[in-house]
This record gives C-alpha cells, structure tokens and sequence, in this order.
C-alpha cells in the first residue's frame, strides 16, 4: 500500500445559513435562507486528506457512496488522471460528482508541498474579480450598490436580467453606465441555460429576443452576455454569436464532459467558457478545456457561484491557465454576501486594494475548514 | 386534473441464484434495485413508473422535479418534460418520470399508450439478451433451449481479455444452429468504469478488427464498441463496415446527445432507455430524427420489468424499431421471472419469439404490492 492509496471517503451533507432573505433572480419567487454544500473528504493510508465539496444535498453524497467510493479505496490517489474515468461513468447513473478531482489534486498538492496552480505551471497568483450579483433590483437600488461595490475595490460587476419585459433589465445597465462610465465593467447574465424554463422559472428568450438584447449591450458597452439561450442551442448560440462584434456571449457551467466543451467551441457557440471545478469536470479536466479553448482564441472564466471550496477549486484552475479573464467572485449584500459563501472556510477570500483575488499559498487548494462551523450545521453523514 | 402528490420507494429486490454480468467481471450481483415511482393525482388516477437507480433517484425527484410538478395538471407533458432534463445538471438522471406521465395519459383515454401514440404494431420482436459470459459449448446449449422457446435472435456480451477469444461463442452457435438465429453482440464499451475492475478498453483498430470478423459472421449489431462519446471513431469505424450496424445510446442522455450521435454518424441503431436517457414521449422525438435519416431505434431496457413495459409501448408505436430488448439469462439468478418480479405476471413471447404490448390502459402495469412492500427500504412521499 502507498502513502497515497485511497482508504476512505467520508461526506459531511451541510445545510449552511445565509444572514438575510436572499431572492435568486433564477429562481423567480423563491426565498432562500440557506444553501446546502456537501463535504468530501477523501482519506490515505499516509494520513494525508483531500478536500473538496459538491454544490449539492444528499444526492452527491450518495452518489459518491455508490458509484464513486468502492471504485476508489486502493487506487492511488496521486494517479487522479487514472481515476477520472470513474466520476465520467458516475454521471451516467447518479449526480454528477466531478468534484471529487478536486480533493485527489488537492492531496497530490499537499505530497508535493505545493499549491494546485504552482503543480500545474502557475501563470499568474492573482486574478482580477468580478462582483457577481444575484437579485434582480430596481436602477436606483442597483446604482447605490455599485457605488458601495467601487467602493470595496472591484472593477466589475454581473447584473442579472430577468424581468419579463428586459427593457427594465437593460435601464439598470445605462443607468450604472451613465453614473460611473468606465470605472466599472458591466456583465450580464440571463441564466437562460437551464433552471426549468417555463416552468415556474422565468421568461425563455428566442433567439431573436437575445440578438434584440445582444445589439442593445454591445451599443452600452457591455462585456458578457452570459447564458442567453439554451445550454443545447449550439446553432442558435452560434448564430447569435455571428451576429456581434464586440460583446462576447459567455456560457458553460450547465454543461458537463469535456465531450460538451469541445463540441460547444468546435460549433463556435460561446467567446468565454464557463465551466466549474466542482459542477462540470474534474478540475484538471477543465485544464483541458481550457487547452482547447487557447486553441480555439477563447477565454475560459468559471463559475464559482456554489461554495468557498468550490471557489478556492476554481481560482487555482485560472491562475494555471493564460486564457482567463474576469473571476466571478459571489457578493450580494445583505443575503448571500462573500462571508456567506465562504462561512466554512477558516480564511476568507477577499479581493486586494486593486480588485484582484490573490490565490493562497499553502499546498493543495488550501481549503482550510472552520470545523465547529461545519459540525455545528452538518445535517448528514456518510461513508 | 392536478398532481397531488409524488412518492418513491426504494425496493430492493433479491434474485434467487447467482448472477455474474458480463459488466461487473466477477462480481455476483444480489439483487435488482428500483425505485417505484407513483404519481398521485386529485382524480384517483396515478401514474407508475420506476428508475433504474437506487435512493439517488428517490432524492433527485424529491429535490428536483416534485417541487416542480406537485400541483401542475400531469397532461401538459410537454410543459413538465424540462424539469427532467435539468434536474440532471445538479441531480441523479430521472427520466423515467415521463413514464408516469404518460402512465395517467393512457389511463385517462383508457388506451394503452402504444395506441396514443399511433400504434405502429401490436408485437415487437424479441432478442434474448444473455448477460453472463459463458463457454461455447454452454452457450450453444442455451440458444437450442432459446429455440425450441421460440426466441429468433440472441445478444451476447464480449468481454473477455482477448476479445478474439469472444469469436469462438459466435463461431460455436453458428456452426450448431446455422443461420436459425440472429446473432448481436454488446462490447459494454460506452462506459462502466473503463480499466477499473471493468473490462479492457478496446480502441479503434481492436473495434473494426472484431467488427469485421463479426460481419463475416453475418452478425446483426456490434453494439458499444467504442466509449459513448468518441462520436468521430465511431463514425470512422462505421464508415469502414458493409453489412454490420453498429448501434449504442444507452448511456447517452439528452435529445441533444441523440442529435449529436445522429448527426456525426456514429450509428446504425439507437439505443436510448425510457428509465435511463430521456423521457419516453422525448424519446419519441429520436426516433422521428432517426427515421428521417433512415437509422433505427432498438431500446435498451436492461433493467426491471416497469422499464421493460415502457420501451415496449414506445418500441411499438414507431416504424423503426427491429427487435426489443429482452433480458433472460437462465440459469442465472436474472430471468424473466426475476426482472419481472415486480409486476403481477412476466412479460414473456409468443410462439414467433414477439413481445405483445398488453392491452391494458398507460403502460399497463399492474405491481406485485405485497412483494414490493415487502422489500421497500425506504419510501419519500412529497406533496
């Protein structure tokens, strides 16, 4: 048996509290006091344990008991490019569990006394984030949030329009525009890639709704417009994409399989690939993804938008690769702020004094737990 | 009409003898796990319909799709045909949700659901789809048996170290019984944990090598010669075939993947499973895309009696459909009594080796309750 041989995997299903009502623009009327994340770890004979965490309840936990776990005990956690095949297969029965890659690298990272994205050939150790706002409010509101979001240091920021009629949506952009020009980056995301379109979820766009809203972003200056149409609608994403010059279509994260990137830049559908570490591929699957987007002369930006772990997972995945761009960092005051979505992390990310994200440097991904948070709201155990 | 309330119980059904599927190398596997699915409805009706899957589907519908479908009029299947397919980006595969649905359709108009759907045929004609890898003296011993039962085609599995050695089943029963049966042959190649305690992973030129020897065989498919998303090779193995259809799709999800697959020329013969791939009435939909470029659709149904049931309706109500899956493999613990121990009475042939679709309303399932809640493990009720 190696230091690395794989002995155990063990799943804390946790149910983590956010500090105020919280109203997701894609999930039209609901409130949201809390989000569930499900803790991996995985165990060595060497005693070295990986770490990674699903966005997800009970459904990734026993997946991974399932389908993942008796797969994994006495296969060496080092050789993760040899077990990768078993979270693919995983998917074919159960939830998608690529993030268990994560806490493989991250033991890996930990033998070699290293950082995932020095192990990988670092490009850069820290990355320029982007303020990802999650409610759909009003100009006035949405103005005074980004003056509070300058304030903090940011230099971009992610609105999301899901009004029924999107002529609201988009008086939010001239608004922010007129009042702070250049000094902030504007992206938007329409989340039209999936959460049940038209049922109880919101508005799905055609492709001409999209081009109509496409044009009007480019002519405000817009960076992304993420997610306009189906996350299937190769041609109708490509057709779209045609039709602009400078406002890049971005999309990704409900995609799953480096099969689905490649097929995504090979039909030409998106600028900025947005994939996440813990939702679509193992973490250095992506690294993959991310080859052939280079190839291909496009941008990869992941999604973040689950979990400090997942955070963590996916700013080392970016620090490794020349083609990133902006960081989508979660921040939405009062109900889902920073803080919430890294409460069970011992250290907080935070941006630096000119926007960006600095990576941490200890060994692995280091994810460093706030244990007696964690404990005190596991509501599940398993393996 | 509204649905009133979703439950799922997780059964744990035992086969009686050993079995040791071709897919599992030398593991004996137990039992057949389920999940029964019954959708309630304000006017007595309810739907059936079962996963493939363990508690994972019972916790994917209970997070997912119930929410979503609790209060909603079952009959606008189309409308709810979404939920499934999102509920994938974060959950278990639960497509086998549409099978209720049409479940309470058919019962509504008091047709089995063959019928609503056009009724191509009364009967389809059954393959008898071994699992087991077995000598060929033995396997020549079953297909007489399978002919004097009236099967007229069989299915076996390739999975021995050296493939070639695999041939001489085939060579066996052609020298025995001539060209009295058809011959296919399934390779598990798509997925199944490839090089972890699975099988050898064949490769391109190992595929046509086995391929060409099969057609000389007048073999009618090589099935999952290759991985299930090597959509290029697989086109480049079929292009280099005369008379050998190649066929896969079972563990392809999505009406994008069978679109994909279409449109690449991976295939002769579509394989997709109502518990497993899509919806059943979405399946619907690949079959019209295969009929328009002239392929055909042959359900996998490996798997339980109620999934049996669905593919049969669907199997007979379009015209491309050759031959259903039929799982039978005595004298294994997995025969038809045991796949259908769940329902009142097995599925069984006529005399002509035809599966008749019984002229019942839905999908005509009628359940053995008292065996069923016998071996419930656990039941999650969501109103």
């Amino acid at each position: 048996m190696l230091p690395t041989t794989i002995t155990g995997v063990r799943s804390r299903v946790v149910d983590l509290p956010l500090p105020a009502e919280f109203r997701p623009a894609w999930g039209r009327g609901q409130v949201q006091t809390s989000f569930f994340a499900t803790i991996v770890e995985v165990e060595t004979a060497g005693g070295t344990v990986g770490r990674t965490a699903a966005e997800a309840g009970p459904e990734a936990a026993v997946s991974i008991d399932r389908f993942v776990t008796p797969n994994l005990i006495g296969q060496d956690a080092a050789a993760p490019e040899r077990l990768i095949g078993i979270l693919r297969d995983a998917e074919v029965l159960g939830s998608p569990v690529y993030c268990v890659e994560v806490a493989l690298w991250d033991i890996v990272g930990k033998i070699a006394g290293l950082p995932a994205y020095k192990l990988w050939g670092a490009e850069k150790d820290r990355v320029p984030a982007y303020c990802a706002t999650g409610e759909v409010r009003d100009a006035g509101r949405r103005v005074e949030d980004c003056a509070r979001i300058l304030d903090e240091g940011f230099r971009a920021v992610k609105l999301r329009f899901h009004s029924d009629d999107v002529r609201e949506d988009i008086a939010v952009v001239e608004a922010i525009g007129k009042q702070f020009g250049k000094r902030l980056a504007i992206l938007v995301d329409a989340n039209q890639a999936g959460v049940l379109p038209g049922t109880g979820g919101h508005r799905q766009w055609s492709v001409q709704t999209a081009t109509e809203v496409a044009l009007e972003l480019e002519r405000l200056d817009v960076t992304w417009l993420e997610e306009p149409l189906p996350r299937h609608d190769h041609d109708g994403l490509r057709r779209l994409r045609d039709r602009l010059g400078t406002l890049r279509l971005a999309g990704g994260e409900n995609n799953h399989g480096i099969h689905e990137f490649r097929a995504l830049i090979d039909d030409g559908c998106y600028d900025v690939l947005q994939p996440d570490a813990v939702l679509s591929e193992g973490v250095y699957q992506l690294r993959k993804v991310a080859a052939l987007a280079e190839a291909a002369g496009l941008l990869v930006a992941p999604h973040t938008w689950t979990h400090g772990i997942g955070l963590l997972a996916n700013l080392h995945l970016v620090a490794s690769i020349p083609n990133s761009s902006w960081f989508e960092f979660p921040h939405e005051p009062p109900g889902w702020p920073a803080s919430a979505l890294s409460q069970m992390l011992a250290e907080k990310p935070w941006i630096d004094a000119d926007g960006y994200l600095p990576v941490p440097d200890r060994p692995g991904f280091g994810i460093e737990l706030d244990e007696e948070l964690v404990e005190r709201y596991t509501v599940a155990r398993f393996g | 009409m509204k649905i009133e309330s979703i439950t799922c119980r997780v059964v744990d059904l035992p086969l009686q003898r050993p079995f040791h599927p071709a897919w599992a190398r030398g593991r004996n596997q137990p039992n057949i796990l389920m999940v029964l699915v019954e959708v309630a409805t304000d006017e007595g009706v309810t739907g059936i319909a079962a996963a493939h899957a363990g508690v994972e589907a019972a916790i994917a519908i209970e997070r997912f799709v119930a929410p979503y479908y609790i209060g909603q009029d079952p009959l606008f299947i189309e409308r709810l045909a979404p939920v499934m397919r999102d509920s994938e980006i974060l959950g278990a595969p639960v497509y086998c949700m549409e099978v209720a649905l049409w479940d309470i359709a058919g019962k509504v108009a008091g047709m089995p659901v063959a019928h609503m759907w056009g009724g191509y045929s009364d009967r389809v004609l059954a393959y008898c789809a071994t699992a087991e890898v077995r000598p060929p003296e033995q396997r020549v011993e079953d297909v007489r048996r399978m002919l004097a039962e009236g099967y007229r085609a069989v299915k076996f599995r390739f999975h021995l170290d050296d493939p070639f050695e695999d041939l001489k089943v085939v060579e066996a029963v052609r020298a025995a019984v001539g060209d009295r049966i058809a011959i296919m042959v399934d390779a598990n190649q798509a997925g199944v944990e490839p090089g972890h305690g699975g099988h050898r992973l064949w490769g391109l030129p190992t595929a046509l090598s086995i391929a060409r020897e099969l057609q000389a065989m007048n073999v009618r498919w090589l099935e999952e010669p290759l991985p299930r998303h090597e959509y290029d090779n697989l086109r480049r193995l079929r292009d280099k075939l005369d008379t050998l259809p190649i066929a896969g799709g079972e563990d392809n999800h999505g009406l994008h993947e069978f679109k994909l697959l279409i449109e690449k020329g991976s295939y002769d013969i579509l394989q997709p499973d109502a518990l497993l791939s899509e919806g059943v009435g979405q399946m619907r939909k690949i079959a019209a895309l295969a009929e328009a470029y002239g392929l055909e659709v042959a359900p996998h149904t490996w798997g339980n009696g109620i999934g049996l049931l669905a593919n049969l309706h669907l199997a007979a109500a379009i015209p491309n459909c050759p031959y259903l899956e039929f799982p039978h493999d005595p004298p294994s613990g997995f025969d038809l009594a045991a796949r259908d121990q769940m329902l009142a009475e097995p599925l069984t042939i006529d005399s002509e080796g035809f599966v008749h679709v019984p002229d019942r309303p839905g999908f005509g399932i009628v359940l053995d309750e008292e065996r069923i809640n016998r071996h419930t493990v656990s039941t999650h009720t969501s109103r």
